[in-house]
């Protein structure tokens, strides 16, 4: 039996890292002169494409509908529309293109006042697990955990998960803003990916969870708790003990 | 506007590297690659290279290959099929013709990778003594071949490297091998054995004339080689054998039709000075013949092959000057006892002025996988013949200490 074979769009030397740890088949597909020995293992597959163009979905049916691959996914914010383009010409699950375009385009402007939380979730079927609630800081503008008091925290979420089934999101990563002023939670929109960045480490110091490596498997089934890294920490999200 | 060139690679890409240098004109060409997985070399040292578009495969997943170069030839205006390994002188032939793409057709490049095409072509013109061959595709075929004339070969078609060839003696032994083998493919070919000395003829064809052509002896028999094994060339460069050799290839290379390109002719010279055809490829000189051209001529080969496949000019070095020394390679497979290699103190006194090291040689059983599969090479160079064959003998007597 062949390994399940994984289709990454826009990775980094980390991204591949991490597609490369769940053990599959990894194809990556990559902007035009970007760097290619930093990610190929030594069987990876890589394609040059600009997967922003318009010709991406001929892309995908014509090269990487031979190769039959199990899953298309991105965690880089040119690829996630891609990605479902992907997904959608071959018929595989993952995020729909409707829902990406939803998110992408429903993020209101950031009201100065109050309280500004980025609130990472994981979504699995629909069910919402909450991983991590950090705030930047106002004068080193170093991203945090927020350490909030539970009713609030309470509130948080709740707003969090209505706003991400309202907008049909049933599977993978979300990294939701709010703005919390006067007890009221205000959403303001929702990235559906965590980027190459600090973030994934700050979520993965506060929840004990590979966040990355997790929104690359789950749609080869991948699990929360198969990316929980040993030494757990304690608290909660919202109390957010960084370890 | 910069040319832009599909390249289609089997080699690793280290190939394209001398010295530091890119033999890819990356500066005034956009290629477009298609090369082997990391696990093949196809990428390694690449990131020296302006590359813009890269495709990376299994190295043995034609229909991939094909996929994503006919892709690119859709969606890009590339002008240029490029190809410089035996494996991709075909598909790149059948990408150009498909697309209407100048250089080497695929009706050309079919006479230069099927060795029954090839001799055929080649005994039809009268260019060369050819070997008395046949395809073979079935057992029954044996019954056919005159077994009193002693040894024959049986090998792949499409071969390359020296790799599935096989030698027997008589009918019993050829129907026991055929029995090991896949025939039904029209995948092989027997033929006569030929004792002689193998030379080799490496050339530059362009608009039907050829540019440049070197003459070199190898040292041992290139299908011979196995582990603790020897290998070499040394450069011909005068004398009445490298003429009638030249004029062989010439006669060759027209009888299959090249207008352009770069060839790596092989003929035997018999003990009764006859010269028998042997093979050709439609490519540049694989192995360490390259880098002996180079420290010969003064031009990279191979460099020039790509750059008569993307239209652009190129250079032939110093090839029309008289030598003032000449060049050879003695190169050790993998395996073997008393491997200790030269030490860099000795090379100069050994003629040595260049050593290629090669740690992954060998596959992991300890066996050689094809002719040029060597674990150290070094190109010698003496102010004459008899001098090179020497310093040759030497190195390999310090090689294995």
């Amino acid at each position: 039996m062949r390994a399940r074979r994984l289709v990454v769009l826009g990775a980094t030397a980390g991204v591949a890292r991490a597609a490369h740890s769940l053990g599959c088949h990894t194809v990556f597909v990559q902007q035009p002169r970007s760097p290619v020995e930093a990610l190929v293992h030594d069987d990876s597959h890589l394609y040059s494409v600009d997967y922003t163009a318009a010709t991406f979905a001929e892309f995908v049916d014509r090269v990487l509908r031979s190769l039959a691959p199990d899953a298309v996914v991105s965690v880089a914010a040119s690829g996630l529309l891609p990605a479902a383009v992907a997904n959608s010409v071959l018929g595989l699950s993952g995020t729909g293109i409707e829902t990406v375009r939803r998110l992408r385009e429903g993020r209101g402007a950031v009201s100065a006042e109050g309280r500004e939380l980025d609130v990472v979730t994981f979504v699995t079927g629909g069910s919402h697990q909450l991983l991590a609630v950090v705030e930047r800081h106002p004068v080193t503008a170093r991203m945090a955990p927020a350490g909030l008091p539970p009713a609030v925290a309470a509130d948080v979420e709740e707003a969090v998960n209505g706003h991400l089934d309202e907008a049909g999101l049933r599977d993978g990563p979300a990294r939701t803003t709010v703005t919390v002023a006067d007890g009221e939670v205000r959403v303001h929109g929702t990235l559906t990916h965590l980027g190459d960045g600090d973030q994934p480490e700050l979520v993965r110091r506060i929840s004990g969870i590979d966040v990355q490596r997790w929104s690359l498997g789950w749609p080869l089934g991948v699990r929360g708790t198969d990316c929980l890294e040993t030494g757990t920490v304690s608290g909660t999200p919202h109390e957010g003990i960084a370890r | 506007m910069k040319t832009s060139a599909l390249l289609v690679n089997h080699h690793p890409y280290g190939h394209f590297r001398r010295a530091g240098r890119s033999l890819l004109p990356v500066s005034e060409v956009d290629f477009h690659l298609v090369t082997r997985n990391r696990a093949f070399g196809g990428v390694d040292g690449l990131a020296a290279d302006a590359i813009p578009y890269v495709t990376v495969c299994a190295a043995r997943d034609e229909q991939q290959w094909r996929i994503a170069c006919e892709w690119s030839l859709d969606m890009f205006p590339i002008t240029r099929v490029v190809a410089v390994h035996e494996r991709s002188v075909l598909p790149a032939a059948e990408l150009r013709s498909r697309f209407g793409l100048p250089g080497m057709d695929v009706e050309t490049a079919l006479r230069f990778r099927d060795k029954v095409a090839m001799k055929q072509a080649v005994h039809s013109a009268g260019a060369a003594r050819v070997p008395a061959f046949a395809e073979l595709n079935s057992v029954e075929d044996l019954a056919k071949v005159d077994w009193r004339t002693g040894r024959k070969v049986i090998k792949s078609r499409t071969g390359l490297a020296a790799q599935d060839v096989h030698m027997v003696d008589t009918y019993e032994q050829a129907a026991r091998l055929c029995g090991t083998l896949d025939l039904g493919g029209a995948g092989y070919e027997i033929e006569e054995f030929v004792d002689g000395r193998i030379h080799h003829c490496d050339s530059v064809v362009e608009n039907g004339e050829i540019r440049f052509a070197s003459v070199g002896r190898y040292i041992a028999d290139p299908a011979g080689y196995s582990p603790g094994g020897v290998f070499g060339t040394v450069l011909v460069l005068e004398g009445e054998l490298r003429e009638r050799i030249l004029r062989l290839n010439a006669r060759v290379l027209a009888a299959l039709g090249l207008t352009e390109g770069t060839t790596h002719l092989e003929v035997f010279h018999t003990a009764r000075d006859e010269l028998v055809f042997c093979e050709v490829a439609g490519r540049p000189p694989g192995g360490i013949i390259p880098p002996v051209l180079e420290w010969q001529y003064g031009f990279s080969i191979v460099e020039a092959a790509v750059r008569l496949q993307c239209g652009l000019d190129y250079s032939l070095g110093r090839a029309a000057d008289p030598a003032d020394a000449v060049f050879g390679f003695v190169a050790f497979y993998p395996g073997g006892e008393g491997t200790c290699g030269i030490a860099p103190l000795r090379h100069a006194s050994l003629g040595i002025v260049e050593h290629l090291s090669h740690p992954t040689a060998g596959d992991r059983d300890g066996a050689v996988r094809h002719s040029v599969d060597f674990r150290d090479s070094y190109v010698v160079g003496a102010p004459d013949h008899a001098t090179l064959v020497h310093r040759i003998d030497r190195i390999q007597d310090e090689y294995r200490g």
